[in-house]
């Protein structure tokens, strides 16, 4: 009131100038790594680290299936082919046919540094002894059909150690093989995994690849007979970070939109004027504006969920205007309805606040952008409602009473309070089906939280079971100051392992350390090699009674030198390879502290391994499994949500105490919110359903936004002549909500889905179960009192 | 270890599968022997399985190695070369996909993978159907002797082949094929006797 008004209207365009200056300046994010929350401890940090930029996030699984066996292993190897020739794009592309086995530079460089990665390099494998067992399994293995296969690498390596090697790495089980390249056990889908270059987060880029991948295939599908039906399906978490932006933006053009057309359908209906609708969505389209800019300006990016959200805003902001304009009643102004309906719109709002400020404090940095984004919205939509609307309402605006609506809604409004008791038996009825859910309310699956639709996470789980690449599931882990102890540490791990790789606990792991042996088990094994006059005398020893020709081995004696004379293998040499890769997801360092992760295959007895690394590992060494480590995260983030669910009720709780000061008045506000809430609870988990943490935040927001409903209907005094128009508003505004969030409920990604159907239901329960409480009138009065 | 090193590997062994056949019955009267009729000789087998030896004279080796075992052939396209001396081995060829079993390893490889491989088996196959022409776009072919013994000298005629094989020798009396010798491009032998009659 103070505001002078022509200063008010000044004030908001300039505002709303400022705004759009940010918001032209913004950067939007479509990364969902902001929906899983930011990690408590730093192991956690690691586990988070490695779903998202793991190695895992660098493939892509590619599958193709619809056409007969032989048409498809076509179409994999002619793809595979042309894949690969893209160096740009991709460092391996591989689907079983033996063009797609490692270049020569991974070879190469186990060549060069064979003497320093191959475990077997001990003293007594080069005493003359040694020397004679190895020759004797070579003339074996050269008269057998792999003879040619080793005949080119035994003059300089006759103690096999590249073949060693390999077979570390060589040791994993290959996927069912059909016409020479991977397929499917069932046979029905061909198989290829494809690592790019770039991460699979960088989703431009990640695009881009996608595109090409799709082109090729169209290529090869003209080139090759009969693949026209061929059809081409991929997943990887780069491919899941690409559909989930193209489904993001999808859902938020497309909600927005029925949103808006729906809410303006209703509101052209109620006030049969256009003006009124542009209007009417004054204060939400400032709201939002504002909003975004607060989120750019807070977090320096604004989410594609977060405007998604202001779908809801849409329905939420909206309610302003409709009370002010409907009740405004002909004879009155909107200067004059305001002082009387400024109180509970100031209440109302002020709940809703509290209820969203919870979310600011959410470890998910996208909840906090939506608690802010609705916050500044609320505030400049309430304020823009206050201030601006009425100077730009004419000075004699009102709104026509609706003859049809008003007796129908009063009508309405009085049958639900003589449902009472049918409401009281549906709410026990609520409590008695809570009561009889079996087992845990709590969706424990941490895949709840993730944005990936359903159907990718689907598809994914088929083609990683094809592929026979079972999830990573238990890990060793040993933090160290720097990269030399982490590596040690991964080397007494992997001894450990070693030992209980014979008795049965596992069936294999990989370990950093044996890419990059520590410096010291570099010296170690270069030390146990003698020096080269020795070897030499030894040699000549060790070829009596063999039937190799003299002087052949001389290149071995020469490599044997050259290693000695060799700098230590260091992670720079495997720059460019697939193996960086590899290393780089075995060997982590964040903020100073290395981290060695062996990661076990086969795990057959947890408890032995995790047992035993407590009792022989070194320190700080520990087992870890993730599924147990997922679920804990998941149980972190739920404490969190039900905490800020909490707080965030007793800080309305303590709101509505302050302004209204009476108990009574509290309970007839309190009661159908609380009434709302489980019954809204017994719908979601009807049928064993279980809620996730989004359907928590929901739920406090179903008593923010279901709060103002109450309120109005506490407030109002029945015997007044305007009660009607109060109804109808509520009743209008209510709709709006619902269709705000109803809209939501429709997206595909769970975070809006979730959100959009736990408010929808609850504020309409609100609106039924405080119309039932608190309503005073009666059919017959509302006839009489209704407007014209 | 190259590519072209394994295919010259695989090839060798391969030649030795495909050029050995078991001998077919009923064999009518003599006629002029050439190319041709030897040629359609051999097509006439569809299945058996013999013994085999094979010496390798290697260069690394001051004395030749042994091994050996039995051969299986199943019209159309399935042969087999199951060594069992002086360590099992399994070797087979179905179709375009080679598979080796040895010391509890398996490996699967496409022929279509090996160009070269590929053109080798291309003439084989051509030699077991009776398609003169085709063998001869791939190999430089000398026959020499008569139906009962006969010696055919297959020489590649791809520069990129030369280099990993250079020259086949097969020997046989009628359908009966007794010895085939095969020389890598170093010089390395290997020499496969086929055992008459059944294992």
């Amino acid at each position: 009131m103070t505001v002078k008004p022509r200063r008010a209207v000044i004030v908001w365009l300039l505002g709303i100038l400022a705004c759009c200056a940010v918001v032209v300046d913004t950067r939007f994010s479509a990364d969902m790594a902001v929906f899983l929350p930011r990690s408590p401890s730093p192991t956690q940090q690691i586990l988070i680290d490695q779903m998202q930029t793991g190695a895992a996030s660098y493939l892509i699984l590619i599958g193709l299936d619809g056409a007969p066996t032989e048409t498809l292993a076509a179409v994999s190897k002619e793809l595979g082919q042309r894949l690969r020739d893209d160096d740009a794009d991709f460092v391996a592309v591989n689907n079983g046919s033996a063009g797609a086995t490692p270049a020569g530079v991974e070879r190469d460089l186990f060549w060069r540094y064979r003497y320093v990665l191959s475990p077997t390099v001990t003293p007594s494998r080069f005493t003359v002894a040694g020397l004679h067992a190895a020759l004797e399994t070579d003339v074996g293995l050269l008269g057998s059909d792999m003879g040619s296969l080793v005949k080119q690498g035994l003059p300089g390596d006759p103690t096999g150690e590249i073949l060693t090697i390999l077979g570390q790495f060589g040791g994993r089980k290959q996927p069912t093989s059909r016409a020479a390249v991977w397929f499917s056990p069932d046979g029905v889908r061909a198989l290829l995994v494809a690592q790019t270059r770039q991460p699979g987060f960088d989703i431009g880029n990640e695009e881009r690849v996608l595109g090409a991948i799709e082109t090729r295939f169209a290529a090869v599908q003209r080139d090759v007979a009969g693949a026209s039906g061929v059809r081409l399906r991929f997943s990887g978490p780069g491919v899941f970070a690409v559909h989930t932006k193209t489904e993001m933006k999808e859902d938020v053009s497309r909600l927005s939109l029925v949103a808006t057309l729906l809410v303006a359908a209703i509101l052209l209906s109620a006030y049969r004027s256009p003006r009124i609708l542009v209007l009417a969505f004054l204060p939400v389209a400032s709201g939002a504006l504002a909003g975004v800019a607060a989120v750019s300006l807070g977090f320096g990016f604004v989410h594609g969920i977060t405007l998604g959200f202001g779908v809801t805003l849409i329905g939420e902001a909206v309610d302003y205007a409709i009370y002010l304009f409907t009740q405004t009643a002909p004879g009155s102004s909107a200067e004059t309805t305001l002082p009387r309906i400024w109180p509970m719109l100031r209440l109302g709002a002020a709940v809703s606040i509290c209820g969203f400020s919870a979310m600011l404090f959410s470890s998910f940095t996208g909840f906090a952008q939506l608690g802010l984004f609705s916050i500044t919205g609320l505030i400049i939509a309430i304020a823009v409602t206050r201030w601006v609307l009425p100077e730009l309402l004419a000075r004699n605006f009102a709104t026509p009473p609706s003859s049809v609506l008003a007796p129908i809604l009063l009508a309405l409004v009085a049958g639900v309070r003589r449902l009472r008791p049918a409401l009281a038996i549906v709410l026990l009825g609520a409590v008695a089906l809570l009561g009889v859910h079996r087992g845990s309310f709590w969706e424990d699956d941490l895949a709840s939280l993730s944005p990936i639709p359903t159907a990718d996470q689907a598809l994914d789980r088929t083609l990683r079971g094809d592929i026979d690449a079972p999830d990573i599931r238990y890990l060793v882990i040993a933090p160290g100051p720097d990269e030399q102890q982490a590596l040690e540490k991964s080397e007494d791990i992997a001894s450990i392992l070693d030992g209980l790789e014979s008795q049965g606990p596992l069936a294999g792991y990989d370990a950093p350390s044996r890419l990059l042996p520590s410096v010291k088990t570099q010296q170690a094994r270069l030390s146990a090699l003698p020096a080269p006059d020795v070897l030499r005398a030894r040699l000549d020893q060790a070829l009596q009674d063999t039937p190799f020709v003299p002087g052949l081995f001389d290149p071995f004696l020469a490599a044997v030198a050259a290693a000695k004379a060799q700098p230590p293998l260091d992670s720079a040499a495997f720059r460019g390879t697939s193996l960086a890769l590899q290393l780089n997801s075995l060997l982590v360092e964040r903020a100073g502290i290395w981290t060695a992760l062996l990661s076990l295959r086969g795990v057959n007895d947890a408890a032995a391994i995790a047992a035993r690394i407590a009792k022989a590992g070194p320190a700080g060494a520990r087992f870890v499994d993730l599924k147990t480590e997922s679920n804990r995260l998941l149980e972190v983030y739920r404490r969190e949500a039900v905490m800020l669910a909490v707080i965030g009720g007793f800080v309305i709780l303590a709101l509505l105490a302050v302004s209204l000061r009476s108990i009574r008045r509290i309970t007839l506000v309190v009661a159908p919110l609380a009434g709302a809430v489980l019954l809204t609870t017994a719908i979601l988990t009807a049928g064993g359903h279980t809620l996730s943490i989004f359907n928590l935040v929901g739920l406090l927001l179903t008593v923010a936004v279901g709060s103002n409903y109450c309120i109005f209907f506490e407030r109002q005094d029945w015997r007044d002549t305007n009660a009607a128009r109060m109804v109808v508003s509520l009743v209008l505004a209510n709709s709006c909500t619902i269709i705000g969030f109803g809209t939501l409920s429709f997206a595909r990604l769970p975070v809006l889905h979730d959100i959009g159907m736990t408010v929808a239901i609850g504020t309409f329960l609100s609106l039924a179960f405080a119309a039932a409480l608190t309503s005073r009138v009666s059919t017959a009065g509302a006839a009489d009192r209704a407007p014209p | 270890m190259t590519a072209r090193r394994v295919s010259g590997c695989l090839l060798a062994l391969v030649l030795g599968l495909w050029l050995w056949s078991p001998p077919a019955c009923g064999l009518g009267a003599p006629a002029p022997f050439d190319l041709t009729q030897l040629m359609a000789r051999l097509g006439t087998v569809k299945s058996g399985s013999a013994r085999f030896t094979e010496q390798r004279y290697l260069h690394m080796l001051k004395a030749p190695l042994e091994d050996s075992g039995i051969l299986v052939y199943e019209a159309p396209d399935k042969l087999q070369k199951q060594t069992l001396l002086p360590r099992p081995e399994n070797m087979v060829i179905e179709g375009d996909v080679l598979t080796i079993d040895a010391e509890g390893k398996q490996q699967t490889l496409s022929l279509t993978d090996y160009p070269q491989l590929g053109a080798f088996i291309e003439g084989i196959r051509a030699t077991l159907a009776g398609n003169r022409t085709a063998l001869e776009r791939i190999y430089d072919t000398q026959l020499h002797g008569s139906l009962d013994a006969w010696v055919l000298r297959l020489s590649p005629r791809d520069p990129a082949m030369q280099a990993i094989v250079s020259s086949i020798s097969i020997s046989g009396s009628g359908t009966r094929i007794g010895q085939v010798e095969t020389v890598e491009h170093d010089g390395d032998r290997t020499v496969m006797t086929i055992a008459e009659g059944n294992p």
